[in-house]
């Protein structure tokens, strides 16, 4: 079996709290922990889910940093908008999250990536770059979420761009960035587990690391995936068996 | 689906549902939500963790005053703590997630399990749901007529929930032959009320609704259509067509608990 997808197949995720959770950080951090993160692979592994890696922050320092992100694989764009669509298990997914995030314009979402290589200056969406290819649930993810150094209103996606495009790949298969005004979270994926970690000098020229870490493999082993508390910021890849009738054998 | 076993279960393990829908969302797209997502996802996730009766009710919105719910529901679960132990299942800690999209929280989250009738006197207390008979009873099986009216503009909220106290107090002590179960709960600007029994009682059990009905104005008054789902959770499915069929007692697969 070949699990590896495009990147052009994950949903680049941001979540910022939202509704009775905008002043309730102890009851979102349970919330996301005992329900939501645990209830994505959950709900959408039997539909085509190929990864799955969130990540949580435990204090953000203002409202302008999405306390939640995370990478969501698909085997395919189209199998995606197929479940969120077609499927009821998929449109009750896509339906649960309006009473725990901020889903106005410009807060809360996710979207697909685009090649960096092909994005003009006005893109301002997430973007993939050093391969399109990858598993992202096997091998090893290095996170990085930094926020811009002093005031660079308009200037900090363009910035990000250019410090991505400075960092050495190494063994590593796939980047995906999700720029903001004034925040950046990077991916970067290897195939190999136990990775050096990737050097982000380059990224922090412009920005202060809120988070630099390794995602932690969560494997769900029993009938229900492994519940979270969270008490520090944290990076996981779950761990899941994936249906077979979605991938290429 | 076979013929279904008979399941009857205790009045206190009903939640009775009085929703009232977001107020950023439109009644049309509420319907399309609660068909497509909300009343299926209830219907295929919840029987595994103890529902054993679920019958949702759109509310018509023609002369519908605000202060009547837009959409009601039963539920009946295995036992009265069913409900609760069932949070312990990630499914329906996700299916409950629901609810904050379609739902104006701060309305309809109001009482819903039901107390008994029994040694009460006078004004029903607004908002607290009421069973008028001990039996158990299976809800899924069987007829329930459903009655939701509005407080008449001439009626004060005291006396809308005194007559409704008396005419459920009349019920516990009167009860139709044929009938094995009824339900009420009044808020201030309506009252809702259903009434199980029998395909045979079914003249005597809207002839005992004719009752509330005279101190209320329907807004809603009928049977609810007995339902199967046919669909699974990844069939290609658009999901219930709320605005044909708006009044259901949805047929569940219980022998999958």
């Amino acid at each position: 079996m070949d699990f590896r997808i495009s990147a052009k197949a994950m949903r680049v995720f941001r979540g910022f709290r939202g509704g009775a959770f905008v002043s309730d950080n102890a009851g979102f951090l349970k919330i996301v922990g005992q329900t939501f993160m645990p209830g994505t692979p959950y709900m959408l592994r039997g539909g085509g889910l190929a990864s799955y890696t969130s990540g949580i922050l435990t204090n953000v320092p203002d409202s302008d940093v999405p306390q939640e992100f995370a990478l969501i694989g698909y085997s395919s764009a189209d199998r995606w908008q197929h479940l969120m669509t077609d499927t009821l298990q998929g449109r009750m997914y896509n339906s649960t999250h309006g009473g725990v995030y901020d889903m106005s314009v410009g807060r809360s979402g996710a979207q697909f990536p685009s090649a960096l290589s092909g994005l003009d200056a006005n893109d301002c969406g997430p973007f993939y770059t050093w391969g399109e290819v990858a598993d992202w649930q096997t091998g090893s993810i290095c996170v990085y979420f930094g926020q811009a150094n002093g005031k660079t209103t308009g200037t900090f996606r363009i910035a990000t761009r250019t410090a991505i495009g400075a960092l050495k790949q190494g063994d590593y298969d796939c980047l995906i960035c999700s720029p903001g005004d004034t925040t950046m979270i990077v991916w970067a994926h290897c195939p190999a587990l136990g990775a050096a970690p990737i050097d982000w000098t380059a990224l922090q020229a412009i920005s202060t690391p809120i988070l630099s870490t390794t995602a932690q493999r969560i494997l769900w082993e029993e009938a229900e995936p492994p519940l979270q508390t969270f008490t520090a910021p944290k990076v996981m890849n779950w761990i899941f068996v994936r249906d077979e009738r979605y991938f290429l054998q | 689906m076979s013929k279904p076993t008979p399941c009857p279960v205790s009045p206190r393990a009903a939640y009775v549902w009085r929703g009232f829908k977001s107020t950023t969302m439109d009644y049309k797209d509420f319907v399309q939500f609660l068909g497509s997502v909300f009343i299926p996802a209830c219907a295929l996730l919840q029987p595994r963790a103890g529902l054993r009766a679920y019958l949702p009710t759109m509310i018509p919105q023609p002369n519908k005053p605000g202060g009547v719910p837009d959409q009601t529901a039963l539920m009946f679960w295995a036992t009265p703590c069913a409900h609760d132990e069932a949070t312990v299942t990630l499914a329906v800690r996700v299916y409950q997630n629901l609810h904050g999209d379609a739902y104006d929280m701060t309305r309809s989250k109001t009482q819903e399990q039901p107390i008994t009738i029994a040694g009460s006197i006078g004004a029903l207390a607004p908002e607290q749901p009421y069973y008028l008979n001990e039996d158990d009873a299976d809800w899924m099986l069987g007829t329930t007529l459903h009655l939701v009216g509005a407080r008449p503009d001439n009626l004060s909220s005291q006396l809308f929930l005194t007559r409704a106290g008396s005419w459920a107090s009349s019920l516990h002590t009167d009860r139709p032959d044929g009938v094995d179960g009824a339900l009420i709960v009044c808020g201030n600007d309506y009252v809702a009320a259903w009434i199980h029994c029998g395909e045979e009682a079914r003249p005597s059990a809207h002839a005992a609704l004719s009752d509330l009905a005279a101190s209320a104005i329907p807004v809603f008054w009928d049977v609810l259509a007995p339902l199967a789902i046919k669909a699974g959770l990844w069939d290609n499915w658009p999901g219930l067509d709320l605005s044909t069929t708006p009044a259901l007692n949805i047929q569940l697969e219980r022998s999958l608990t």
